[in-house]
């Protein structure tokens, strides 16, 4: 066994993951070689405790720490009646930065795209069926992305709810906040004039 | 707007050349083979950033050189704009006034040409895809909602043929047929708009002239108003997505007959370059632009009465004009007053 067979294993691990190529793998490798051993200790374990401890929330399938139901559905506190759908956990993130919503969330773990193989059965469009009929939920805001899939996935299940009755609506489009409007594109533009409030 | 100079590195026939053009009449003459159409391509290049001859933009590159350069100065009414392009393997820059263009559509204000040859006539007699494309391609230009319908509408296209082929989920189907639906009628609407213009265009040219190809008619083919119930079972039993804008055709009348079966070669290919004409003036109308008008030898097989009407059209225009001819035919005839020539 050659010395340099251990870098090449780590260089290898590195490689497999997303955004990473061949150089950075290597870079990280020689990274790690650099560290103290405690340091190390840290590092393995708290990849450990992610693999270990992290799981998905039975109610709504956001990330979750050591426990069966994540923060957001354990905090009593939160709005019961209004329920935002996403397709990551990552988009459940970024709307909790925002610090502006205070329902509950449902991560649906994608969107529709046949080409990918993901149909509604892969979704856990089930689960919130299940939830509607259990929770007293009153309004559903969809946050999912406005791609096709994205929208052909709202469109789906704005039919599938319908019957059951509950308001449904769907985030806004439009310019980001604090950027000029000759920069917005045409498109953008567009989209955010059809949905123009009324003052 | 027109181009006052070009310098071309590299670029198929030329290694090193430059040339200077007249803001009216250009008219370059060459034996075949000199390179008369790789000097339009050139110039049409600056304006669409892809060729019209090939999609391998390598093939832009001489043999045995590894990059080129296309230089050129443009005018329009009040400034001066310097565009570069520079082509590598795989890898092409453009700019203008030293600031890199990331897309295309933003060069389409500052040189705008339409390119007239002789394959202009498949847009009478070509199969329903690249009449397509020809509409689609202007439409592209004008609007970027419509580039993103479009592109709304393969990716449907895609994902529902996905299905089709796969399995099939009737709720999943009729998701797919709402949004197409909703992206069709953008499209269709966007379409019938410039075949009407197209249509009213072509009838004016008429009335300018006794000898022509009579009153025009163009009637958009819509293959899908909305699913029903046989549609879907027809889309089910092909497993493919039948019905749509993609494949939707139009037919063109000239004096209430089928361009495409009843019209000869040489009417055809006038029809075709008026068809292109028109394009000129929708640029006009909608963009406010006076495009660059590019003529590769497009005239073979139409008369000369029909030609000199052709001329006479492009010279009413009064638009920067380059064209190719490998002998001084349409010089001799005194059409065109002042010109400049250029000999390869």
């Amino acid at each position: 066994m050659s010395t340099l067979d251990p870098l090449r294993n780590v260089v290898f691990e590195f490689s497999k993951m997303p955004g990473i190529g061949q150089k950075t793998a290597q870079r990280l490798a020689f990274y790690l070689l650099s560290l103290r051993k405690e340091q190390i200790d840290e590092f393995v374990t708290s990849v450990n405790d992610l693999k270990n401890n992290v799981g998905y929330c039975t109610i709504c399938f956001h990330l979750t720490y050591n426990h069966e139901h994540c923060s957001i559905c354990q905090d009593e506190k939160r709005n019961q009646r209004a329920l935002c759908i996403v397709s990551y956990p990552k988009d459940v993130m970024v709307l909790e930065k925002m610090n502006k919503f205070k329902g509950l969330y449902h991560v649906l773990g994608g969107v529709i795209s046949p080409l990918d193989g993901i149909g509604p059965e892969q979704l856990r469009i089930k689960e919130l069926i299940e939830r509607l009929k259990k929770e007293d939920v009153e309004e559903i805001i969809f946050a999912l992305s406005p791609s096709i899939e994205g929208e052909t996935t709202v469109l789906y299940l704005q039919k599938l709810l319908k019957p059951i009755g509950i308001k449904i609506s769907q985030i806004a489009q439009g310019i980001p906040l604090g950027s000029e409007l000759e920069w917005a594109d045409e498109l953008t533009l567009g989209r955010a004039f059809e949905g123009r409030n009324s003052l | 707007m027109y181009v006052s100079y070009i310098k071309l590195v590299n670029f198929r026939n030329y290694s090193n050349v430059s040339f200077e053009f007249d803001n009216n009449i250009n008219y370059i003459i060459g034996k075949n083979g000199k390179g008369k159409t790789n000097l339009l391509e050139s110039i049409y290049f600056l304006s669409a950033t892809r060729s019209f001859k090939t999609k391998n933009q390598n093939e832009l590159i001489s043999i045995n050189e590894k990059k080129n350069i296309i230089f050129a100065e443009i005018f329009d009414d009040i400034n001066k704009n310097e565009i570069s392009v520079n082509l590598e393997k795989n890898f092409k820059k453009v700019t203008v006034n030293n600031k890199i263009i990331k897309q295309s559509s933003d060069l389409l204000s500052i040189f705008y040409a339409v390119f007239f040859s002789e394959n202009d006539i498949e847009i009478i007699q070509g199969t329903p895809a690249e009449r397509r494309y020809y509409l689609d391609i202007i439409l592209s230009k004008i609007d970027k909602e419509y580039i993103y319908s479009l592109k709304s509408l393969k990716r449907l296209i895609k994902q529902k043929n996905n299905i089709l082929k796969t399995t099939y989920n009737s709720e999943i189907i009729d998701v797919y047929n709402t949004k197409i639906e909703i992206e069709n009628i953008k499209i269709v609407s966007y379409r019938k708009n410039i075949i009407k213009f197209i249509e009213e265009e072509l009838n004016i040219f008429n009335k300018s002239a006794k000898n022509n190809i009579g009153k025009v008619k163009i009637e958009y083919k819509q293959s899908l108003l909305n699913f029903t119930e046989k549609e879907k079972q027809t889309e089910l039993n092909y497993r493919e997505c039948l019905y749509g804008a993609h494949r939707d055709d139009f037919i063109i009348y000239c004096n209430e007959m089928d361009a495409k079966k009843y019209l000869s070669i040489g009417e055809k290919r006038l029809t075709s370059l008026l068809i292109k004409l028109t394009e000129v003036m929708y640029i006009k109308k909608k963009k406010n632009i006076d495009p660059v008008i590019l003529i590769d030898d497009a005239l073979s097989g139409v008369d000369e009465i029909r030609k000199e009407f052709f001329w006479q059209i492009i010279k009413g225009n009064k638009l920067q004009t380059i064209i190719t001819d490998t002998e001084m035919k349409c010089v001799d005839n005194n059409i065109f007053e002042s010109y400049k020539l250029i000999e390869l």
